[in-house]
């Protein structure tokens, strides 16, 4: 038998991260878990009633105050703030409505009516039974998987930057082939808690690949702009921030983590600055690439700011052995946190149209 | 006899330096299953990525046995979502293999037409 002399291995080097993390004092903890809930009570209310009509400065600024708190503290845990299209209000929903999401074409089935089929497999996340039944290597359990049970189907995201225009990160389309072979897809999203997002995408909100206009990928900068076959219609145009952001602004990602439907993760926060890049602490996965970074004030105000595109990030899962996949959760100041590479790297190789 | 290009699928072991230097055997937390495609002409190795990984993210180590080690020397930090990996392919030459004396033996029997 000659099967399998050839023994090929690969060492992986990405080092876990080290979490090493103070316990909070029960008080600091009892304070922060009041906070949350409050902070949580008034979201409700703000979503119940239209996210910017009254709450929406309330709670953009109880915000920061959790923010700080937790800064100060060095080490909580901050819940997944990730949301679904139907769970946030109408100015996140209009930032939502600027994406697409990025398919690889041979994986869709084309309809007649042309129309395409995106394909239902999931991104392999722990189930809620799976959960139960893991434990870590110290005896941890770990938190559900919020969107376990949503397909998966895209591999990057993107945004509307003019008429036929399409930003993303030069990583996902890497040449004029690949770009080619791509779907942008509007509307993935989910409308209700207990519907099944749609998998057969009309025509109308499927794009191709006319051109790929502009792409750089070096020096820490990362994207590409990609002209498609017709008009974006019914999609809102974003404005692109010029390099005014500051540390710890506050900072909103929507994009397609894993490739699920379109997801909105508010209360990011910039740490640091770089000279073609930001970071910031932004709940994201791989999917996220692409994703339209948004200045949070102006959108709770209504505007639709993007402020970078995201690019770069912390490892999403727990390296354990297991099943399915674990999200790696990290302190709000731990992990190396993700890469935003500024707007205004790329306002000037838009061309007008 | 003509070899089918890609005939092979072999599943390889993902596996940490430390358990390759010790025991494949002993628990490794990052161990997955990879695939490789081997042909006359170079093998194929599929590789995690999460956009930003080729070729230059690897060091290549070969054994006297022809035991092909890639160590990972670039970090992929990228965001993109590609859970059927990427194909690094590497020719026997670029391994330093002589394809004559090994080729033969990776290839399966039922490989070749």
């Amino acid at each position: 038998m000659k099967q399998i002399l050839l023994g090929i291995a690969i060492a992986w080097l990405s080092a876990a991260s080290s979490l090493a993390d103070e316990p909070l004092s029960a008080a600091t903890e009892s304070v922060l878990k009041e906070l949350d809930q409050l902070e949580k009570s008034i979201e409700f209310k703000a979503n119940s009633l239209g996210y910017e009509q009254i709450n929406a400065k309330t709670l953009y600024e109880l915000n920061q105050i959790h923010r700080k708190l937790e800064g100060l503290n060095k080490a909580i845990y901050r819940y997944d703030d990730r949301k679904n299209y139907y769970d946030v209000g109408s100015s996140a929903q209009s930032a939502a409505n600027a994406t697409v999401v990025l398919v690889d074409a041979l994986s869709v089935n084309s309809n007649s009516d042309g129309s395409i089929t995106l394909p239902s497999q999931t991104a392999g996340l722990c189930t809620p039974s799976q959960i139960d039944q893991i434990t870590g290597p110290a005896g941890e359990t770990y938190k559900n998987e919020p969107f376990y049970d949503e397909p998966a189907p895209g591999f990057c995201s993107g945004f509307k930057v003019g008429r036929d225009l399409i930003a993303t990160a030069a990583h996902c389309i890497r040449n004029s082939a690949r770009c080619q072979r791509t779907k942008f897809v509007a509307g993935f999203y989910k409308t209700d808690k207990n519907a099944k997002p749609e998998l057969t995408i009309p025509a109308n909100k499927v794009y191709s690949c006319k051109k790929l206009v502009a792409r750089k990928l070096e020096n820490g900068s990362d994207w590409a702009i990609v002209q498609v076959d017709r008009e974006l219609s019914n999609m809102p145009t974003v404005t692109l921030a010029d390099k005014t952001l500051k540390k710890e602004d506050g900072v909103t990602v929507v994009g397609y983590p894993m490739g699920l439907p379109v997801k909105i993760a508010a209360n990011g926060q910039v740490r640091s600055l770089e000279s073609s890049f930001f970071v910031a602490n932004l709940d994201t996965y791989g999917g996220n690439s692409g994703s339209p970074v948004f200045n949070t004030l102006a959108l709770v105000n209504g505007h639709l700011v993007v402020e970078g595109i995201l690019v770069r990030g912390e490892d999403d899962f727990l390296a354990i052995s297991s099943p399915c996949r674990i999200s790696k959760r990290c302190p709000v100041h731990g992990c190396r946190g993700e890469d935003v590479v500024y707007a205004d790297e790329f306002k000037s190789a838009i061309p007008t149209n | 006899m003509q070899t089918n290009s890609k005939a092979l699928f072999l599943p390889i072991s993902l596996m940490a330096a430390i358990a390759l230097a010790s025991s494949a055997s002993s628990a490794d937390p990052t161990a997955v299953e990879r695939k490789s495609v081997v042909s006359e002409e170079q093998v194929e190795i599929n590789v995690p990525t999460n956009g930003c990984t080729g070729k230059d993210s690897f060091s290549v180590k070969v054994d006297e046995a022809g035991k092909v080690e890639l160590r990972r020397v670039e970090p992929d930090h990228c965001k993109g979502w590609f859970p059927s990996g990427e194909w690094v392919t590497y020719s026997w030459s670029e391994l330093g293999l002589d394809a004559s004396k090994f080729r033969g033996a990776y290839l399966a029997p039922d490989s070749k037409s």
